[in-house]
């Protein structure tokens, strides 16, 4: 594919700069689209991606730069004039019209008319045909209300081709599809480059960019930090593109492992029986990540809620610093300083009808008031520490939760527990479903916890974040601990390998 | 409802606005734009209506039902709601015509009866936790029950004078030109308000109803916030069958008949989610309000009770439909 690209530039964006009251929202970035590529645009939230993309799109326009389109300077003031300039957005919010047909909302705007009448059958024709090119399997007179989300993407996709566009921008366009609407969509983006069309594809979903795209460039606080080819490119540097100054603190989460043994357990099991899980017998050293690991209904979760107080022990002990502890209720817990961050945020984590500060005080609001009467100001102040703590965006205390993304949503659940200084941290799918930099940034959160004196336990189904953050893993098979790993046994292979059942 | 509609009606981007903002998506603004419109109807149509004598009247009617509403608000922020609060003001004004008939000391009696009300919230109340028996249905059972027992607590279900002067002074009395039932009213107004914006409690209240799951797994303690809320809501409604009695000087086995519609209407006019999670009791006396004035400017237009209740319905319809629509163009 390399060798068959000319090296012709369809698109050229120099020294663009978009200030929004003050602050720089794109500051002074160079950009460039080959003929016939995918260039990923990869950013953290707020890195400038969209901006940019709308001042492609028309929506927005620079307060500085310039924009050639085959070498020709041209101004883009509107959607319209980005249109005529063949640039094509896909946006996350689809713009298809759900009461027209599919062939309908292909030709929307520049309907095809015999007379002063539509040419429905020239269109339906045209439509079919456009379709079938592109391999998808939809009838052009179906009404687009019945489609599934996927398929409506592919038909804004088609729209996008068929209005002969040079340049298209797909933002997330994976986000709604199913595994196989993505390899039809990935099918679609061959077909286009190898006919020298150019696409500009934001994502967060690494494994995705380093399958389609040929370059990426990387954005972060409105400015361009690099581009590189994909070729040349691995995640851990992207990574660090993204976040910025994180080599150090990957260095301290990759020399991690030195767990000692001859200290005595914070935590002793014994025996223990409960709800999916039987016998176990395992030690929780003080400060160490202690990972989980199993297949689905091996009882990892369960572990995590019996030790939190949720789910009640049918047998067995725990001391705890020695002294046998009783976990009847998630107030017994609470009171030992174990608390968990459930694995489903949006329902039992989360309190969506209510505030960032309401969310990250609900959990010590009578430790912190024992009289019972909330002091607004002290409640204040902690919300901004834990604001400034997690960076979690928007940093606005007053924002309701349910309207945050994933990764801002589980950072409040965190700063919720957290704040009641735990000594034990339970962790069941702390990073599921968040973006790659937020992800990262709680790696790196839960291995500095444990060298402030915290300790963790996590229950991951992601093998690579308990190969990255893990100091120990115990590997379930069905109920029972089938392995403990440790240190630098912690690999996919063993894990996999235990995690199935292997002897 | 009308958090919602605020919320379109103001650009949050606009910086000028923003304490107008913060006004106007707040519930009581529309409420109060409802209610202005609503008084200057009946005031056009009726010479009566803008008169002092005629708004204490609305005051003292409104008073018993928003003190009802104000406990109905706790529940249902909880994420429950309480049918039985009419049940309450009945069998609570047959006690305490009762007891006054048979000697037995009215402050006394004043407080047995806050004492019943609350054990019936907290009957309720452990019914929802304990038995696990859904809100409607349990509120339904001791609705049912408590009204068949007011019935039967006096032969032939006739009504029982009370001739306690204490007891009719500390409902009706006013001090100066102020009926003491708006003193009552605007107390527990205060105390409720302060509950649930400034204390842990209150904030428990919300969490409970916002995620009873998320709430219980952050340590808030539901089933005991379930239970007090109920508490309170039972207590509340005592307290208005109380005055109710009081102003009527007699306990009516079938007082407080429908009452927890219109406190239900209130509290959802307010702004109240009926989902749980959010809600205010400003936004409730505004309801109860808006319930108080239409009453009022419709009996002194002549409509008959029939067609009050045709209009209520209507105006209760549209205003939760408004809300339905809302949150369908916020999602």
């Amino acid at each position: 594919m390399e060798g068959e690209i000319l090296d012709i530039n369809v698109l050229e964006m120099k020294h663009i700069t978009k200030v929004f009251s003050g602050f720089k929202a794109v500051d002074s970035v160079d950009f460039n689209l080959i003929r016939g590529e995918v260039h990923a645009l990869l950013g953290g939230n707020g890195a400038g991606k969209t901006t940019l993309m709308k001042i492609l799109a028309g929506v927005y326009s620079p307060e500085k730069g310039s924009i050639l389109i085959e070498g020709n300077p041209v101004h883009i003031h509107s959607r319209k004039s980005s249109q005529e300039q063949g640039i094509a957005m896909i946006f996350q919010e689809l713009s298809i019209l759900p009461n027209l047909t599919v062939a309908e909302n292909l030709f929307l705007s520049r309907e095809k008319k015999k007379g002063i009448q539509l040419d429905d059958k020239q269109m339906e024709k045209e439509a079919q045909s456009l379709l079938e090119s592109l391999g998808m399997n939809l009838s052009p007179s179906q009404i687009v209300k019945n489609l599934s989300i996927g398929e409506r993407q592919l038909i804004e996709i088609a729209r996008a081709i068929s209005s002969d566009a040079k340049i298209i921008v797909m933002d997330e366009p994976t986000t709604a599809l199913t595994q196989d609407e993505q390899v039809k969509l990935f099918e679609i983006i061959q077909t286009l480059t190898a006919r020298g069309t150019a696409i500009i594809y934001v994502s967060h979903r690494m494994d995705e960019i380093f399958e389609i795209s040929n370059r990426i460039t990387v954005l972060r606080d409105g400015k361009k930090i690099n581009t590189l080819q994909t070729h040349q490119a691995n995640t851990k540097q992207i990574i660090s593109m993204m976040i910025g100054d994180s080599d150090l603190l990957y260095e301290q989460m990759e020399s991690k492992k030195t767990i000692n043994k001859n200290v005595s357990p914070l935590l002793q099991v014994r025996n223990l029986s409960g709800k999916k899980f039987e016998n176990l017998n395992f030690e929780l050293f003080p400060g160490e990540i202690l990972g989980i690991s199993g297949l689905l209904g091996s009882g990892r979760t369960e572990i995590l809620r019996a030790l939190s107080g949720i789910d009640p022990i049918k047998s067995g002990t725990i001391n705890m610093n020695g002294e046998r502890i009783k976990l009847k209720s998630i107030h017994d817990a609470i009171r030992l300083g174990i608390i968990m961050v459930p694995e489903d945020r949006r329902n039992e984590g989360i309190i969506p009808s209510m505030s960032i500060k309401e969310n990250v005080t609900l959990t010590n609001l009578s430790r912190f008031f024992p009289r019972g009467i909330i002091k607004f100001s002290d409640e204040d102040r902690v919300v901004n520490e834990n604001i400034s703590h997690l960076n979690i965006r928007p940093a606005d205390p007053k924002k309701k939760v349910g309207k945050l993304s994933g990764g801002n949503a589980q950072k409040v659940v965190i700063s919720r527990c957290l704040n009641l200084n735990p000594k034990i941290l339970l962790l069941d799918e702390p990073t599921q479903g968040i973006d790659i930099v937020a992800k990262t940034e709680l790696q790196m959160l839960f291995r500095q916890l444990t060298q402030q004196g915290m300790t963790i336990i996590v229950v991951s189904s992601e093998l690579p974040e308990l190969v990255a953050i893990a100091d120990r893993t115990l590997v379930l098979y069905d109920g029972k601990i089938k392995k403990v790993l440790d240190g630098n046994e912690i690999t996919d292979k063993n894990i996999l390998y235990y995690a199935t059942g292997g002897v | 409802m009308s958090l919602g509609v605020g919320k379109q009606a103001i650009n949050p981007n606009n910086k000028g606005n923003l304490q107008i903002g913060k006004l106007l998506t707040s519930s009581q603004a529309i409420i109060l734009i409802g209610l202005v419109i609503l008084v200057f109807v009946f005031s056009y149509l009726s010479p009566y209506f803008l008169t002092f004598s005629n708004f204490m009247n609305i005051i003292r009617q409104m008073a018993m039902i928003a003190i009802v509403a104000f406990g109905m608000t706790f529940v249902i922020i909880a994420g429950e709601i309480d049918l039985s609060v009419g049940s309450i003001i009945g069998i609570t004004g047959m006690f305490a015509a009762i007891t006054i008939q048979n000697g037995m000391d009215p402050i006394l009696v004043i407080i047995l009866s806050l004492l019943i009300g609350a054990l019936i919230g907290l009957f309720n109340g452990l019914m929802v936790v304990k038995v696990r028996v859904t809100a409607f249905l349990a509120t339904l059972v001791t609705m049912s029950v408590l009204r068949g027992l007011s019935l039967a607590s006096s032969p032939g279900s006739a009504p029982v004078t009370i001739s306690s002067p204490i007891y009719v002074d500390l409902t009706t009395m006013n001090i100066g030109p102020i009926p003491i039932v708006l003193i009552y009213l605007a107390v527990i107004l205060i105390m409720a308000h302060f509950t649930l914006n400034r204390t842990v409690f209150g904030r428990h209240i919300y969490a409970t109803g916002g995620s009873p799951v998320a709430a219980s797994l952050a340590g808030v303690n539901v089933s005991k916030i379930k239970i007090m809320v109920f508490v309170i809501c039972g207590t509340l409604s005592a307290f208005s069958g109380i005055v109710l009695s009081g102003r009527l000087s007699a306990g009516l086995p079938d007082s407080g008949t429908g009452w927890e519609l219109d406190a239900i209407a209130a509290v959802v006019l307010g702004g109240t989610k009926f989902s749980g999670g959010q809600g205010s009791v400003l936004g409730t006396i505004g309801g109860a309000l808006i319930i108080g004035v239409l009453s009022n400017g419709l009996t002194l237009l002549g409509i008959t009770y029939a067609y009050q209740l045709m209009i209520k319905g209507a105006i209760i319809g549209l205003a939760v439909i408004l809300d339905i629509w809302v949150r369908r163009e916020e999602a």
